[in-house]
């Protein structure tokens, strides 16, 4: 080190043997020498122009490096020229305030014409959803009032005849009686799955109630409210910490009364005891799943509901047409996935032969500051 | 997004001739060619699979979005998404400095893609808190963005229009690639902001997998107390404390670098 810098940099000439070189600068030029500029000249053995600042006996000093390796047999000799350009960094100063009003001024115009650009198109887009659901929404007003009534009509008076015609006519062959207890099963089956698709209804037009959900409480609610809390057979382990998170009470210990349910009904017979786990952890996802390209990250929790059962080959899609298909007397699944996406969030399932279920769900830590489009 | 878009997107490398996945993630500042004196030695029996983030290296820049990689979070999803397209499983997961923390992210947000983990100069903050030592106040930080600023002061880049960058300027990029490991600049300093504002301290606790720590000696990046807080949160965690100085083992002492990933890896699963 020459006589200028030692003088600038406040050093006496015993103190420069074993200095290390980065220890001379200021901490945020020590940042960039780590990340940068060590990479650099062992990658390409050579360094040139790079903007430094040392820590100088009274101010900081800086400077532009250039720098060359010299490999002469098994030494290494790095030689730096630096030449200090304090006024010169003055100017710069300025040039890059000027530089950063420019490209500021130059991104929130070009952002704001994309995003114009966008919210036309967007609206268009909107305009064809929007009918297109529209008319959706008509059709499925129309069939579930054929559900709800004309369907039922017909199958009322099935059963009426069937017990008329059983009533009236005493000493019916067997044969012919038992085909009519059937006829009567049968149809009282199809009312209550009329019946189940009705109520499913009804939660598409629920307004959610936002409170402050504390989840040990949802659980052990949902456990009493299905009698499982004394129940041996079923060990629950509750999440050791969970994040406070906005979303309807009643609807979330619903949701976790159904996956219970479920978990009972789907119950492997090698395993003497159901364990179910829950644990929940906060994360940072984007809110946008369905829209590409568009990014809002927000704090999520995120609950993973694990249980020993014998699981199925398929993926949530299908959960629906499973639970139609079995018609258990709850809504199942399906019930899950609609309370879960009424809250913006998202429910996955996963399953793993001879190891049991995983349900991942995703639900927003806040509620939406905006109503939701509908 | 099909095999050949990632590949592009993220400049994807496959070296080696085994069966095990080896991701690699490099560290801000620089990009997979950091890797070079270390893949070697896995070779042999690990497919090793290397990338660039987006803005990194020779990822396709168009492919940069702002308020996607406005949080880590971003840069986690660029490694989800090339675990999810190429189907990699059972995944050694190497990050170094930063990418530490984006590869913990994924490996809580997909457990079991991950079966072990090791961090090179891991920090879940770099700011000072009430009662945290990150090593670097929040002036000690601006003034890092303001020394980058001056280093690319000559770069005419605008991030607004970034997809149709330097089209008029051919041999900037060109001169570009010859320096700074061929970061762009501008993506450079939005990732360095990214970098050195985060705080991943409560998402430590949720990492499962088995992890290695390693730690340098002096390094002003993450120093010792930082690397020994990562492990503390860690339940499966081992710290070791490596010889090497400086912030980049693996460029600067290559062989011990090594040798403790080949130990750890040794080491039965528990």
């Amino acid at each position: 080190m020459n006589l200028t810098m030692q003088t600038k940099l406040g050093l006496q000439p015993s103190e420069v043997i074993g200095c290390q070189f980065e220890n001379l600068l200021t901490i945020g030029s020590k940042i960039f020498y780590q990340t940068h500029f060590y990479p650099l000249i062992k990658m390409q053995n050579s360094a040139n122009e790079i903007y430094l600042i040392f820590k100088g006996t009274d101010r900081r000093i800086p400077v532009l490096l250039n720098v060359e390796i010299n490999r002469s047999g098994s030494s290494v000799e790095l030689i730096c020229s630096a030449m200090e350009i304090t006024n010169r960094n003055r100017y710069e100063k300025e040039l890059i305030d000027a530089k950063k009003s420019a490209e500021k001024a130059l991104s929130e115009n070009v952002g704001l014409k994309k995003a114009k650009d966008d919210l036309v198109l967007n609206k268009q887009l909107l305009e064809s959803q929007l009918r297109n659901l529209k008319s959706l929404k008509e059709q499925q007003q129309e069939i579930f009032k054929l559900i709800a009534h004309d369907f039922q009509e017909p199958l009322r008076k099935t059963v009426f005849y069937s017990n008329y015609i059983l009533n009236k006519n005493v000493g019916l062959p067997t044969t012919v009686v038992n085909q009519l207890e059937k006829i009567k099963t049968f149809t009282s089956k199809m009312r209550s799955m009329l019946l189940t698709l009705l109520r499913f209804k009804e939660l598409e037009e629920l307004e959610l109630e936002y409170s402050s959900i504390d989840l040990n409480e949802i659980i052990e609610q949902a456990t009493i409210d299905l009698d499982l809390h004394n129940d041996k057979s079923v060990v629950i382990s509750y999440p050791k910490s969970y994040p406070q998170f906005y979303a309807d009470k009643k609807m979330i210990t619903r949701l976790f009364t159904e996956l219970l349910i479920n978990s009972q009904n789907d119950q492997n017979p090698d395993n003497s005891k159901l364990n179910i786990e829950i644990s929940a952890i906060e994360t940072i996802k984007n809110s946008f799943f369905v829209v590409t390209d568009t990014y809002k990250y927000d704090k999520f929790v995120k609950i993973t509901y694990t249980y020993n059962g014998l699981g199925f080959n398929s993926k949530i899609f299908e959960i629906v047409n499973i639970s139609v298909e079995l018609n258990k007397v709850n809504l199942g699944l399906a019930y899950c996935k609609e309370i879960v996406e009424k809250h913006s969030g998202s429910i996955k399932a996963k399953s793993v032969p001879g190891e049991g279920l995983y349900y991942t769900i995703l639900l927003p830590i806040h509620k939406p500051t905006k109503p939701l489009l509908h | 997004m099909t095999k050949q878009e990632i590949i592009n997107r993220n400049n994807i490398q496959f070296r080696g001739k085994g069966e095990k996945i080896m991701l690699l993630a490099h560290g801000f500042g620089c990009d997979q060619d950091m890797w070079r004196f270390i893949t070697p030695a896995f070779e042999e029996d690990y497919k090793i699979v290397l990338f660039d983030y987006v803005g990194c290296g020779k990822s396709d820049f168009s492919a940069y979005n702002v308020e996607r990689y406005s949080v880590l979070q971003g840069y986690t999803q660029d490694l989800l998404e090339i675990c999810s397209v190429l189907q990699l499983h059972d995944i050694l997961f190497i990050g170094h400095s930063v990418s530490s923390m984006i590869g913990a992210l994924a490996a809580i947000e997909q457990p079991d893609l991950f079966s072990k983990m090791i961090f090179i100069g891991p920090s879940a903050k770099y700011i000072n808190d009430l009662d945290y030592e990150g090593g670097f106040s929040q002036q000690d930080l601006e003034e890092l963005l303001a020394v980058m600023d001056n280093n690319y002061l000559g770069w005419a880049n605008f991030l607004a229009p970034l997809v149709m960058r330097n089209e008029d300027k051919p041999e900037l990029a060109e001169e570009l690639e010859e320096s700074f490991c061929s970061t762009d600049p501008v993506i450079t300093r939005k990732f360095a902001e990214v970098t050195f504002f985060s705080d991943n301290r409560d998402d430590l606790a949720n990492i499962t997998q088995p992890c290695l720590i390693m730690q340098c000696s002096d390094d002003a990046i993450a120093p010792d107390e930082v690397g020994l807080f990562v492990h503390k949160q860690i339940k499966n965690s081992t710290f070791k404390k490596m010889k090497a100085t400086g912030h980049c083992p693996h460029l600067s002492h290559p062989e011990e670098t090594i040798e403790l990933i080949q130990k750890f890896l040794i080491q039965p699963d528990y």
